[in-house]
């Protein structure tokens, strides 16, 4: 099988000739000329390339993107300029610095920004990308985060949601009613566009929300959404990248065909033989702990084999990727781990 | 307990930062110790905290807004202890290692650590060995504690406690550390005294850290 053919097999609940392992483009793309990497494609390593069948085009928004020098470091300076108010954000070297929403006036902005967004197909610019890219990787329409975790991931930041969740309900309502509108919007258009896989890049971490949040923003979200993706014939993943324990129940009822990014502790709080036994008939899509790359070459052989054999006894509806940290010996180690899911061969 | 102290108390468990301000000064005012204030109504409350985020009570923004409200009191609070020469449970710095830009796991504990009666000196994040060696020698710290989100980072704790160890003042403090991908084994092999899975049970080891 090519690695888009047992991908398939993977998103249909088949049994692929191995289990799949791929990388996030992201995480590769910085050294993707390296030549350390074609042995691996044609040992079956495939990697994933999220693009958008989408695209938001916003009213009456002025944006001014600036970099700047601070203390000697470079800084970015995200402007949103709008009839009632501007926010901006910073970032050092890719991290927020200052988030958008940091006071009551600021959701305000950001909700007459989110209401003036417009949510339009950009499937002829989806296929034009997905046609160009290499034969080991495969191409995944997105439809972003749901409301509440683009408040808390896009826009606040943890430490300021934590606080405006009590501070400032009414305009966090008024943002997230406003985002949900968009987000149905996008999801209407991703459902009549291309792909089989739709990624909900939701970044969800069960300690930032806890179930009865999670009961409340993104339960009725996926139960309201994720069935017209269904309908349209297509699976959705949520990347749940941290810890699921505290919501497991809930998790077991949303409408989620894949958990994505699922990791086992220690940054995780699930062993996958858990996870398999609170889900079992999730796909599941998971990194090996970044702290498992750095084993010596028959203890990561062993912790492949041993995840395998808890995350999918049967072979089927289980993925390995690279969706977070990117193993810093990654020309010696990601070799060892698809060596080792030859094993898994049927 | 006291009926404006319990007032506190509870304030504090809802994270009701104003109640929090509204309080302090009546029970200052109605004569009550800012010792028993801190010890009884604050301390206490922010323990409870640790103990309902262990439980999966709190999870959080439980935690974020439980501890403003115990800054806000600690605030009015501090004059007074200060003029009392109340003393803290200790004195910590605490940073995010060098090469490491994540600064939420460290703030949470700082402020647990805070919220326990802990002086907390918080030296930010990718925070320099020198850094850690120079904040020993000045201040009169007890316990260093090293935060790590990344594996790549992990290194980091190792070259700070090397550091502190060829200054010569590894024995004057005790070393924690904590962050996602830290483990109890990994904390042993480069040298730590303590290793906490997260900002509530990081509490209960700084306690036992300068009791020992």
């Amino acid at each position: 099988m090519t690695i888009r053919e047992r991908i398939d097999a993977f998103w249909s609940g088949e049994r692929p000739d191995q289990i799949p392992y791929t990388i996030y483009q992201n995480e590769w793309r910085h050294t993707a000329d390296d030549p350390a990497w074609t042995p691996m494609y044609a040992n079956g390593l495939g990697v994933t390339w999220y693009l958008r069948s989408f695209e938001w085009k916003l009213r009456d928004v002025e944006i001014v993107d600036q970099p700047y020098v601070e203390n000697g470091k470079p800084m970015r300076r995200l402007t949103q300029r709008t009839p009632v108010g501007e926010i901006h954000a910073t970032w050092a070297d890719g991290w927020n610095q200052k988030y958008f929403l940091e006071t009551a006036a600021d959701y305000r902005v950001l909700t007459y920004i989110i209401r003036h967004t417009d949510v339009v197909p950009a499937y002829d610019a989806y296929l034009a990308k997905a046609a160009q890219l290499p034969p080991h990787a495969i191409a995944i329409p997105e439809i972003w985060r749901t409301p509440l975790q683009r408040i808390l991931v896009d826009f606040a930041g943890l430490e300021n949601f934590g606080w405006h969740l009590s501070e400032y309900a009414g305009e966090l309502q008024a943002l997230y009613d406003a985002l949900l509108d968009n987000f149905r919007q996008v999801v209407e258009v991703v459902a009549k566009g291309p792909g089989r896989y739709v990624s909900n890049l939701e970044n969800f971490t069960a300690d930032s929300l806890g179930p009865r949040r999670y009961e409340k923003y993104l339960l009725p979200v996926y139960e309201e959404c994720f069935p017209i993706l269904h309908a349209a014939g297509k699976l959705v993943g949520s990347h749940y990248d941290g810890r699921t324990k505290s919501c497991r129940a809930q998790i077991t009822r949303a409408p989620i065909d894949l958990i994505e990014s699922l990791t086992p502790p220690p940054e995780g709080d699930q062993t996958l033989a858990e996870a398999r036994a609170a889900w079992p008939d999730k796909l599941f899509w998971s990194n090996l702990n970044v702290g498992g790359y750095e084993l010596p070459p028959k203890e990561l052989k062993e912790l492949v084999l041993k995840r395998v054999a808890e995350g999918s006894p049967d072979g089927r509806r289980f993925a390995f990727e690279v969706s977070e940290q990117y193993p810093a010996n990654w020309r010696d180690s990601m070799p060892v781990v698809l060596e080792a899911l030859k094993e898994t061969r049927g | 307990m006291d009926p404006i102290i319990r007032e506190i108390y509870d304030a504090i468990l809802a994270g009701n930062s104003k109640a929090v301000e509204a309080k302090v000064p009546v029970a200052l005012a109605a004569g009550l110790a800012p010792k028993q204030i801190l010890e009884e109504g604050m301390i206490a409350a922010m323990a409870e905290v640790g103990r309902l985020f262990e439980e999966g009570e709190y999870f959080v923004p439980e935690m974020l807004i439980a501890a403003r409200a115990m800054q806000a009191g600690l605030a009015l609070l501090k004059p007074r202890l200060k003029e009392g020469n109340v003393q803290s449970a200790g004195r910590v710095a605490i940073g995010s290692v060098l090469g490491d830009l994540h600064d939420i796991g460290k703030n949470l504990v700082a402020m647990m650590l805070e919220g326990a009666g802990f002086e907390v000196l918080d030296l930010g994040t990718n925070v320099t060995p020198a850094k850690f060696v120079a904040t020993v020698t000045e201040k009169d710290v007890r316990i260093i504690a090293l935060s790590a989100l990344l594996t790549t980072t992990m290194a980091s704790m190792k070259t700070t406690i090397d550091a502190l160890a060829q200054a010569g003042v590894r024995g004057k403090i005790k070393i924690m550390v904590g962050g996602a991908p830290i483990t109890e084994v990994f904390a042993r092999q480069i040298g730590a005294d303590g290793y906490a899975p997260d900002a509530s049970r990081a509490v209960a080891l700084a306690k036992s850290l300068v009791a020992a």
